[in-house]
């Protein structure tokens, strides 16, 4: 009341001099100045990406400590629980998205001991991608002698395969709003000591992480050296789809074979040994018909 | 844009029915590599729907690159998958190129990529574990070190022999060369004459002895072969002779080396008599020696005869007269054996008084040496005897005698004084004891 009147006296007094005291809104102080600021300020883009890490269950010792290494190197990550196996896809996973807040989700998904997919998905009706993981090397190999700042935000590097095909840059675009840490996280530190490598070759999309030391003075940037800090792998584009774990399919990868059908192929290749020694002699049996000798000059030599 | 919505619809039907056509075949085929090509026809490529759903999760435009930090590096050749070395290297490159990009673009920002010095912080990886990847890298390293060492050992000790004797010989060729060359100076300074003195020519230089190449006396110490310590143990502490003492007691009595024959006699050791006592009577004296007993033995044989003969003969005849009497007899007949073949009547004589020596003796006691005499006089007698009974006739025999008799000629006249002596002694005693009875009687 006392600001109502102070405020009408002010714009009566001195309308223009005086700057005008911000209008209290339920969203907050406005003010009629700033408020062109703000709508800068609303246009001025703020990374607020958090990303959801979750497994399933039975998942192999590898591949759990390649997720716990993903969450080390994602500052703006949260780990959640070991998600049932039954209950994985379509709604379950979003809700859980949700219930945490996050806007993204890098789910691990062990099969059979064995297999492991990696489902990166943009809550809450962002694309979805399945890969399947191969080539897992986690950040615990003592050949990996790297080692860089806990939340340091990293550089990425693109080879420029990603622009020729429309799925690998919308892949590309998911991959930086996932795997970079935003500006001014609070877990973020502020210097630049590592980079991450995505490059496609052989349809597949491979990553790597360097830790960047100089040993040379700081304006020489010949002397820079990179170490392998890990973890490395491999990934294999399987299915794009629209939603979030699920949705129609946008891409499926022609070339991707499944595990499981790899390995039967393999059974049904020993399995199928006796037959094919059958087959082969049929097969010689026909030829030898089809294509008689000729009687031998030599045959009653040695006979005795 | 309708064209594109129907297409992918009946792509999808059709991708199911292939599909399931496809997993059929490909179980029947054998070629694995040729099912994959045929199934790329079919699948689904959505490139509208993803640069839709692209659009719709890019961030806007006039966010900053400082958001991304992204960079897009040119990879120039197609890298080999099954390559890793060259993959890797790829890679490597691709980031070393991205980050100088994005460092200029940084440092365009004014914001301090690298890290300072004094700046800790969390890392990813604990201290431990970049202990255990210390560790690790310093092993290796170590094992590669070793191995180039031995390695190195290994050749060195091939060439090394090889290298020893080019070494002897070369130092031999300087030594000769050396040599050759005082010796031309000494000629030259000869040839062309010198006034120095004499003391230049005597110069003995050591190595012109021509003694050069002969190996000196100078043994390396204690290399033997048997030798266990090396040849470094100190020998020269002890007092020598004890340690031989030493040695020789651990060869006798001591244990190990050769099974068997240490201790057992060899051809060499039996006659060893090294350790008797070399004649000396030591120890139990009432042990008689073997010597004196073979001694003692003789002469009493040779008396007990005697003594035998002669109480025989007191027997028969009680007086003193014709044990006299006989004895006379027995030098006479003596005498005559011995005058038949004119020899040394001084050898007859003798035994005569050797004779009666006995005779004499037994009585009082036995005199070792004219015992000894006696048996000596009594062989020659035999030899005497013997070579005349062999016919007197030979001459032949005669002849040795004769020559037996020279060779004892100058024996015999010690003997002469003697037996005179003697036949006086016992003619005294004679008359003593002819007294003795006489009175007795």
């Amino acid at each position: 009341m006392g600001k109502k009147r102070k405020q009408i006296e002010a714009e009566v007094v001195e309308p223009e001099e005086i700057p005008e005291r911000p209008k209290r809104t339920l969203l907050g102080w406005k003010d009629k100045s700033l408020v062109p600021d703000e709508e800068t300020d609303s246009k001025v883009f703020r990374n607020k990406e958090k990303v959801l890490i979750t497994c399933s269950r039975r998942i192999n010792y590898r591949y759990r400590h390649l997720m716990l290494n993903m969450v080390s190197i994602l500052p703006h990550c949260k780990k959640d629980n070991k998600v049932e196996s039954k209950a994985t896809k379509g709604a379950t996973m979003n809700e859980l998205v949700e219930l945490r807040s996050c806007s993204s989700c890098l789910f691990f998904e062990c099969r059979k001991h064995k297999d492991l997919y990696l489902w990166m998905a943009k809550c809450p009706n962002g694309p979805s991608v399945k890969f399947l993981v191969n080539a897992v090397y986690t950040m615990e190999e003592l050949k990996l002698t790297g080692n860089h700042l806990k939340g340091s935000r990293p550089i990425l590097t693109f080879s420029n395969n990603f622009d020729k095909d429309a799925h690998w840059k919308l892949l590309k675009e998911m991959i930086i709003q996932i795997f970079g840490t935003p500006k001014e996280h609070r877990k973020s530190k502020p210097y630049h000591d590592h980079v991450f490598v995505f490059s496609i070759v052989d349809d597949h999309i491979w990553f790597r992480n360097y830790q960047i030391s100089d040993k040379g003075p700081r304006e020489d940037r010949e002397k820079m050296t990179l170490i392998e800090v890990g973890p490395r792998f491999c990934l294999n584009p399987i299915k794009i789809f629209g939603g979030s774990f699920g949705g129609p399919t946008l891409y499926e990868n022609p070339f991707f074979v499944s595990p499981n059908q790899i390995r039967a192929l393999e059974k049904r290749k020993k399995a199928g040994k006796f037959a094919k020694k059958v087959k082969a002699k049929t097969r010689r049996k026909m030829h030898e018909l089809s294509n008689p000798l000729e009687p031998d000059e030599f045959a009653d030599m040695w006979k005795e | 844009m309708g064209i594109f919505d129907k297409e992918p619809v009946m792509f999808e039907e059709d991708g199911e029915e292939d599909l399931d056509e496809e997993a059929s075949e490909s179980g029947s085929e054998e070629d694995e590599d040729v099912k994959l090509t045929e199934p790329s026809k079919n699948s689904i490529y959505n490139r509208d729907g993803l640069l839709d759903k692209l659009g719709d999760i890019c961030w806007p435009e006039n966010a900053g690159w400082i958001h991304r930090l992204s960079i897009d590096v040119n990879q120039e050749q197609e890298v080999d998958v099954n390559d890793d070395l060259t993959r890797e290297a790829a890679f490597v490159m691709q980031a070393l190129e991205g980050t100088k990009e994005a460092f200029e673009k940084l440092k365009s920002m004014k914001i301090n990529c690298f890290r300072p010095p004094d700046y800790y912080a969390e890392m990813v990886k604990t201290d431990s574990h970049m202990e255990k990847v210390k560790g690790k890298l310093l092993s290796e390293k170590r094992k590669i070190e070793e191995a180039e060492e031995r390695r190195k050992a290994r050749e060195s000790k091939k060439l090394s022999k090889e290298i020893q004797a080019q070494k002897q010989k070369e130092r031999a060729k300087q030594k000769k060369e050396e040599i050759e060359s005082v010796k031309k100076w000494r000629k030259q300074r000869q040839q062309s004459g010198f006034a120095v003195g004499e003391k230049d020519a005597d110069m003995n230089l050591p190595f012109e002895d021509g003694k050069t190449f002969e190996r000196s006396n100078k043994k390396r110490p204690g290399v033997a072969p048997g030798d266990r310590s090396g040849g470094k143990a100190k020998r020269g502490v002890g007092n020598p002779n004890k340690q031989k003492k030493r040695e020789f007691r651990n060869s006798k009595f001591g244990s190990g080396g050769r099974k068997g024959l240490k201790k057992q006699n060899t051809a060499e050791t039996t006659d060893d008599i090294r350790s008797f006592n070399g004649g000396k009577v030591t120890g139990n004296k009432k042990r008689k020696s073997f010597c004196m007993t073979s001694k003692i033995s003789l002469l009493s044989i040779c008396t007990t005869m005697f003594d035998s003969m002669l109480e025989l003969i007191t027997q028969a005849a009680s007086n003193s007269l014709f044990i006299f009497c006989f004895c006379n007899l027995i030098i006479a007949i003596l005498l005559v054996v011995s005058k038949s073949s004119s020899e040394l009547g001084q050898q007859g004589e003798i035994p005569l008084t050797v004779v009666i020596n006995t005779c004499t003796n037994h009585k009082q006691g036995t005199y070792g040496k004219q015992v000894f005499d006696e048996n000596k006089m009594l062989r020659n007698v035999d030899q005497v005897s013997y070579s005349h009974e062999a016919p007197v006739v030979d001459k032949e025999e005669s002849g040795n005698i004769h020559h037996n008799k020279d060779e004892e000629e100058d024996d015999d006249d010690e003997l002469r004084r003697r037996v005179e002596e003697f036949i006086e002694k016992v003619n005294k005693e004679w008359k003593a004891e002819s007294l003795r009875s006489s009175r007795l009687v």
